[in-house]
């Protein structure tokens, strides 16, 4: 009867790393006495319990690093928020950190009507609206931490103050060092837009970083005539997109119709005049879709609406 | 809890367990694609079922029970269990069906449990900073042996040396608390 079994080779069994010889040790010791049988079941339970147990340490997440290499896109879209992953190729193909200027990108990409939330290497928690798109890397190796942002999404930035945060758009940067904001800045429309909700930013031009200005919280930055302007955040609800609602107070027909456009990806052509100019209050959630939003629209406002043979238009007359 | 909330704390869940997951289906079904679908379908199925659990679930061992199951029925079909003398099993059917055995054996609900994970953060405080940097490291940001040595400035036998040490320490601790495993027929 063989009594003893080194801990290591057995574990290394369990890892599938075993060499056939100690394959045949482990099951000849096994076959020799069902106390040992019951030993290799303990120790897998102890290696299971190692491999599944303990928790993150926050202070080093900053290097986390996403397992997978692939994910079933299928599987994901049934869900109301969900990520599509597309990762860039080339460099992902080689499956680790370079060098400072090749690291390997994540790219998240938001259809329309639905909405994300992720975390970031950091611990940075960020909310990606609809028809957005966010590029970041795997790890934040330099001392700075720099992401791409073509659409709209809320920060909730982890506090770093070795390492400020940039969030780069077409039009502006916004830097911060940890804090929370809403950017909006969809690539294919001309506005850009930056609400300050706790802590502090600073936006510059993209084009000219020496343009810039600093945001106090409870106050929005955007583009008027290609400068920075700053006002007050008069609507909260503007922001309220990452609770799956689009809210408005006080809004001309044609701004409502904006919105639409913007969380439906799709185009709203108002042939009726009278409607452009009523002023209207309400909530809707984006889940319910456009047409029951128009639906619910009319109930109040006297119009008619119909979509175009492609469906990629929506006539209100 | 209002639906962003949920959300957020569902985008947790993921970052904190996803790769310990399908670390553990890898070991299992050896395929890690397989582990990855397997995961992602578990994570999945939670979700869209929320709201048909009790408050109190344990969430982890929910999650994790889907995966067993989901790892012994591919393990299972490929392995059908006969009566067969084990002289004449080879040792890739007897491998397998040890593989089979101790998953049957996992008991999620077990596993993670407050003592568990304390017991297992506690061991990890106690090692020497190294250790203890190199173990997390490789388990819980999948750096490769090599990563964790060219960080560190050390040889691979070390990176290596280093987790023996920590898993010697983690085997300890836990066996202690580990309840007494019944009787396997």
């Amino acid at each position: 009867m063989i009594n003893k079994m080194d801990k290591e080779t057995l574990y290394r069994f369990f890892e599938g790393k075993a060499t056939p010889e100690q394959e045949s040790e482990i099951r000849a010791w096994m076959e020799s006495s069902d106390e040992n049988g019951k030993e290799f079941f303990r120790e897998r339970k102890l290696f299971d319990a190692i491999v599944l147990l303990g928790k993150q340490d926050k202070e080093v997440i900053e290097n986390q690093r996403p397992f997978y290499t692939r994910i079933p896109v299928r599987e994901l879209l049934k869900i109301a928020a969900v990520i599509v992953f597309t990762l860039s190729a080339t460099l992902f193909i080689q499956n680790k950190v370079l060098s400072d200027d090749r690291v390997a990108m994540n790219i998240v990409s938001v259809p329309a009507g639905q909405r994300v939330n992720l975390t970031l290497p950091d611990g940075t928690n960020l909310w990606l609206n609809a028809c957005s798109t966010l590029k970041y890397p795997a790890v934040f190796t330099k001392n700075k931490r720099e992401i791409i942002l073509d659409g709209e999404a809320y920060f909730e930035v982890a506090h770093n103050k070795k390492k400020p945060f940039i969030v780069h758009t077409e039009k502006c940067d916004v830097e911060v060092l940890g804090t929370k904001f809403n950017v909006e800045a969809y690539s294919n429309k001309s506005k850009f837009e930056t609400s300050l909700m706790e802590g502090s930013v600073k936006v510059s031009l993209a084009s000219n970083n020496a343009e810039s200005l600093v945001l106090a919280p409870d106050n929005r930055a955007y583009l008027e005539g290609g400068k920075l302007v700053s006002a007050k955040i008069e609507d909260y609800g503007n922001y309220r997109w990452k609770e799956g609602l689009i809210c408005f107070k006080n809004l001309p027909f044609s701004d409502v119709m904006l919105k639409l456009e913007k969380y439906f990806d799709i185009r709203i052509i108002i042939n009726n005049k009278k409607v452009r100019s009523c002023i209207l209050t309400g909530k809707f959630r984006q889940a319910d879709g456009i047409d029951y939003a128009l639906k619910v629209l009319q109930k109040d406002v006297y119009f008619n609406f119909k979509r175009s043979e492609n469906n990629d238009v929506i006539y209100i007359y | 809890m209002n639906a962003t909330t949920e959300l957020k704390a569902f985008n947790q869940l993921f970052t904190d367990y996803q790769s310990r997951f399908i670390r553990f289906a890898n070991f299992y079904v050896r395929d890690t694609a397989i582990a990855e679908d397997f995961t992602i379908e578990a994570l999945m199925y939670y979700w869209e079922n929320r709201h048909r659990l009790e408050s109190e679930t344990n969430i982890p061992a929910y999650i994790l029970t889907i995966i067993k199951n989901k790892c012994l029925n591919h393990l299972t079909h490929r392995h059908t269990v006969e009566n067969v003398s084990e002289m004449l099993l080879s040792n890739a059917q007897w491998e397998l069906s040890t593989r089979v055995a101790s998953l049957q054996e996992c008991e999620p609900y077990e596993l993670f449990t407050a003592e568990m994970n304390e017991i297992v953060d506690k061991t990890l405080e106690s090692l020497p900073k190294q250790t203890k940097d190199i173990f997390i490291m490789s388990r819980y940001q999948n750096m490769s042996h090599k990563e964790i040595a060219d960080k560190l400035n050390i040889t691979t036998k070390g990176v290596e040396f280093h987790i023996s040490k920590a898993i010697k320490a983690l085997r300890i601790s836990l066996k202690d608390y580990m309840p007494v495993l019944l009787f396997f027929l």
